[in-house]
């Protein structure tokens, strides 16, 4: 035997040496030391890496710093990992839920959202005093029954999504001899009469996606009518109808725009892009296109609130939107104080600030901070303005709402009426069908 | 090793050293050969057999994944009672009905490469190429190629057939024939594989006297060919049949997630919706259940029919 020979002793200690350095090494993927355990988070609102610039890493991303922060400070490790931005991630947390192998934090859609899956989710009540308490707005969308302060508390808001909005070409519209005015909401017939005026122009006028068609228009237009949220409530727990002679008037109007629109939204994967490519000239979404539609219009690009339904509605001259998304902390969490201080960490004033004045790159998310003016904190004047409609009322996103499935109905049945496959009066009643075989077996 | 009696040593009536010895090996062999299976049996019971007790049980409660409630036949009721399970079996229904036309083509397929007809060596190196792409592949592909600007519709515009440009996944039966389309891409090279390895399997000589005795191509494709291809046949229908009722659930997801409306939703995607989106893990217990019944008939029918044509000497 040689002396380079590799004896089974020298062959063990080898092993057991790389087994103590793997070992290691995954102890250490995360932010952080380490030496208070692992805290794992499911990110779905706040980007780790960009479409439109590749050079950025997801180091450059305020989430990833941010966890880092709170690693460094407490002594754990924090494990950041994306959830899809669709309703995909639900599923992803339910079946982690029943497998009890999901993450100590989850960010999600708040409201009727959360609630469908509270069974997984720790009540945060006793985590939460009055001084952290003052600091927030939108605690309603986290607490059930979507009033704060008289129901559990299951999410805690993030930030404040904003309204929904219309974007215009502004080029397309002076070509079409369109007058839109910012500061002036349209009434319906003059909203017709601009989407007219622009399709002679040989532009198409509308690129809505599947949430814009639906979600950020129809359901602000079913809300105008019924009262806003106390009306949207209503419908959803079936003390009124979704088939009455009002809802059938609103969707009559909206399939107006059908001849206006791109064909096919539920299947549209990005709007902007199609009104950058010259496609269309309109889009109807939240400020989070701003960015995108800078990217594609860079100055040309003209935001409204959205049009009136009707001159007698209850609500008028508003807008749909709010804090869509909460933080949440799993029932099944090991590490439930420390996955409280990790949300208050990422809602305190100190982190919301630096995400809008350091992450100009990122999609904006308006703090939720009180006794802040949001309207300094930007510059774009599509931001400003934006800033200072969520100070103003508006109506809550009405699918955090209703019941998730009377949701997915609704997006199910937009299809088949927005094809011409179902008179309002049918599309409506499926409406109220579903809600009564919810309500009917919700308490099976 | 041998024993031996001695004076004295009493004998059971019957039993002899030699049968004893006998014995204590057979007991030794059924021993090795249970812990032999014992693995199988354990990983069978775990992984097949523990889920299907549980899911049968869950379907008789109210389940959310960490609550649990006995409900009785109430998912039963509710699954049978709104009328939903009919337009889900609808669709695994226009799967089925669309199997015959597969089928044909495969076995056209089949028979000029067997032939050897012209570009048949081309062709037998590509036909099998959609089979290796995952579904997901394929759903995604045809999603983008019968988007609304996608490829499908620039091809008709192309050649002056822009009239003919629609919004595929917007409607119903347009949604269908894209699935179906995708159904087919798939299928056609296993199709092609199975007629193309009973073709092989048969006889030259028979087809080869055929020939002598002055049968046509036409009449040897009907006469001789198409009858021996039977158990293929046969083998391809089943096979499919079981498709159709338990593996659609990727081609929908990926290609029209059930719409336009609930219109393309079939009975296994309709299980995804109610357990992960709905979060009912009690109703989509049930309507697990039923497919698991269905599909037991299925294979019943498949069992049958194989035994059918082996008793009948594979013809």
């Amino acid at each position: 035997m040689g002396t380079n020979a590799y004896s089974r002793r020298r062959f063990l200690q080898s092993m057991t040496l790389a087994g103590g350095a793997l070992a290691l090494g995954a102890c250490g993927g995360g932010s952080g030391s380490g030496k208070g355990g692992t805290l794992t988070y499911w990110n779905q609102f706040f980007p780790t890496s960009s479409s439109t610039d590749k050079s950025l890493k997801r180091d450059d991303f305020w989430v990833i710093q941010s966890a880092k922060r709170f690693a460094d400070a407490n002594g754990i490790n924090v494990v950041v990992t994306d959830l899809p931005g669709d309703d995909s991630a639900f599923t992803k947390f339910r079946t982690a839920g029943v497998a009890r192998n999901g993450p100590d934090v989850a960010s999600l859609w708040s409201g009727a959202y959360t609630f469908g899956l509270k069974s997984y989710i720790t009540p945060l009540d006793k985590y939460v005093d009055g001084a952290y308490r003052s600091t927030l707005t939108g605690w309603e969308v986290g607490t059930e029954g979507l009033v704060a302060g008289k129901g559990t508390l299951y999410g805690i808001p993030p930030a404040n999504d904003g309204i929904a909005a219309v974007y215009f070409d502004s080029r397309v519209l002076d070509r079409a001899g369109a007058k839109v005015s910012e500061d002036t909401v349209l009434e319906w017939d003059q909203w017709l009469e601009v989407l007219r005026r622009i399709k002679a122009t040989g532009v198409t006028p509308l690129a809505l996606g599947n949430g814009d068609y639906t979600l950020f228009s129809l359901f602000y237009w079913i809300a105008q009518v019924t009262g806003g949220e106390t009306g949207l409530r209503d419908l959803g727990d079936g003390t009124r109808k979704f088939n009455d002679p009002a809802l059938q008037a609103v969707v009559r109007q909206w399939l107006q725009l059908v001849p206006y629109a791109l064909p096919n939204p539920s299947t549209m994967d990005d709007p902007v892009a199609q009104v950058g490519a010259g496609k269309a000239a309109v889009v109807v979404q939240g400020p989070w296109a701003i960015a995108g539609l800078r990217d594609v219009l860079g100055q040309n690009v003209l935001m409204t609130r959205l049009p009136n339904i009707n001159a007698t509605a209850p609500i008028r001259d508003s807008g749909i939107g709010g804090p869509g998304g909460d933080f949440v902390v799993t029932s099944y969490s090991k590490h439930k104080d420390e996955a409280a201080a990790f949300i208050k960490h990422l809602t305190s004033k100190t982190e919301q600030l630096d995400r809008i004045k350091n992450h100009p790159h990122e999609d904006v998310k308006f703090p939720n901070l009180t006794g802040v003016d949001l309207a300094s904190l930007f510059t774009d004047p599509l931001l400003v303005r934006q800033a200072e409609w969520v100070n103003q009322k508006f109506v809550f996103y009405a699918d955090n709402i209703w019941p998730t499935d009377l949701v997915n109905e609704i997006y199910a049945q937009a299809q088949l009426i927005w094809a011409g496959k179902k008179t309002p009066e049918a599309f409506l009643s499926a409406l109220d069908d579903k809600r009564d075989s919810i309500v009917k077996n919700g308490s099976k | 090793m041998t024993e031996t009696v001695t004076a004295g040593q009493r004998v059971a009536p019957g039993t002899t050293p030699v049968r004893r010895a006998r014995s204590r090996r057979r007991r030794r062999d059924t021993l090795i050969g249970l812990l032999s299976v014992l693995p199988a049996l354990v990983l069978v019971a775990a992984l097949m057999w523990y889920p299907l007790v549980t899911t049968v049980y869950h379907g008789f409660t109210d389940w959310d994944g960490v609550v649990t409630k006995w409900v009785g036949l109430d998912n039963y009721r509710q699954l049978f009672g709104d009328g939903d399970i009919w337009q889900y079996l609808r669709t695994n229904l226009v799967f089925f009905l669309s199997i015959p036309v597969i089928l044909v083509i495969s076995l056209v397929v089949a028979v000029l490469l067997h032939e050897q007809t012209p570009g048949a060596r081309f062709f037998r190196s590509v036909y099998y190429l959609p089979c290796m792409l995952s579904v997901a592949v394929v759903g995604l592909l045809m999603r983008s190629m019968f988007a609304p600007d996608g490829m499908a519709n620039r091809s008709l515009s192309a050649v002056g057939l822009g009239g003919l440009a629609t919004d595929w996944l917007a409607y119903t039966v347009t949604s269908f024939l894209v699935l179906i389309l995708a159904f087919y891409w798939q299928t056609l090279g296993q199709g092609a594989l199975i007629f193309l390895a009973g073709l092989s399997a048969m006889p030259s000589s028979v087809v080869e006297a055929a020939q002598v005795d002055g049968a046509g191509w036409w009449r040897r494709l009907f006469r001789i060919v198409l009858p021996m291809q039977t158990p293929a046949i046969s083998y391809f229908l089943v096979t499919n049949t079981a498709y159709v009722f338990v593996g659609l659930f990727s081609l929908i997801f990926t290609v029209t997630r059930g719409g336009p409306g609930s219109t393309t939703v079939p009975l296994d995607y309709e299980i995804y919706l109610s357990a992960f989106q709905s979060g009912d893990l009690g109703y989509a217990s049930a309507v697990s259940v039923v497919l698991l019944v269905l599909v037991s008939i299925i294979a019943w029918l498949q069992v049958r029919n194989f035994d059918l044509y082996s008793r009948q000497g594979g013809r």
